[in-house]
């Protein structure tokens, strides 16, 4: 009821009123609206400032520093540059063994030779037709 | 045996070697099956190198088979 009332006044002033009375109204009404906003902000913090905070300390997440960011993304890199020189001295050693052989079938008998670099190839091309056809039916899988 | 067998032993393996880690190491960068890339440029020069080139880093051959 007060609240309506001191709304009517409010506007019966504004109708009757000039320009300078207007704006002094806006100002009062504003003034009035902050002190009321503050006014409930303060009885907030006074009802549940402190266990909000308390809540907000207990609710901070652990922030990684930036050294242990750098000592991870440093580790990984070794994990994976090791685990990089371990294929190539795998693949190196595999291929001192198939080099050899390769070597050792082209002194004993040419043909044979020729007959083992035909059947790589062909090897190599129904491999990758393979290969291209399933990830081909992998992608139509994907899509459709 | 003479010189040039030795030269071609010589040369041929290192050749090989190179081609293969080679092969190896940029389909292990881009997961294109780097050990098939690896062994079967242990036994061939240059078609694996092509072949590579055709189809992994250029891309002709799946650009072929997107467009069919």
């Amino acid at each position: 009821m007060k609240t309506r009332r001191t709304g009517f006044d409010n506007e019966g002033l504004k109708k009757g009123a000039g320009d300078g009375e207007r704006q002094s109204l806006r100002h009062m009404e504003a003034s009035d609206g902050g002190a009321r906003e503050e006014a409930e902000a303060a009885e907030f913090r006074e009802l549940l400032g402190d266990h909000l905070s308390r809540w907000d300390e207990r609710m901070e997440p652990p922030v990684p520093r930036l050294a242990a960011l750098e000592q991870l993304v440093s580790q990984r890199k070794g994990e994976l540059s090791r685990k990089l020189w371990r294929d190539l001295l795998l693949l190196w050693t595999l291929g001192i063994f198939i080099i050899g052989s390769v070597l050792l079938i082209l002194q004993w008998n040419i043909a044979a030779f020729a007959g083992l670099q035909a059947a790589a190839l062909i090897g190599a091309i129904v491999y990758l037709f393979v290969l291209a056809r399933k990830e081909r039916s992998v992608k139509r899988e994907w899509t459709t | 045996m003479d010189n040039l067998t030795i030269a071609v032993l010589a040369v041929v393996p290192l050749l090989l070697l190179c081609q293969s880690t080679w092969l190896f190491k940029d389909a292990r960068k881009r997961a294109r099956y780097p050990w098939f890339w690896g062994i079967w440029g242990l036994i061939q020069f240059p078609l694996p190198l092509i072949a590579y080139w055709l189809i992994v880093r250029s891309g002709w051959f799946s650009r072929r088979s997107r467009s069919h």
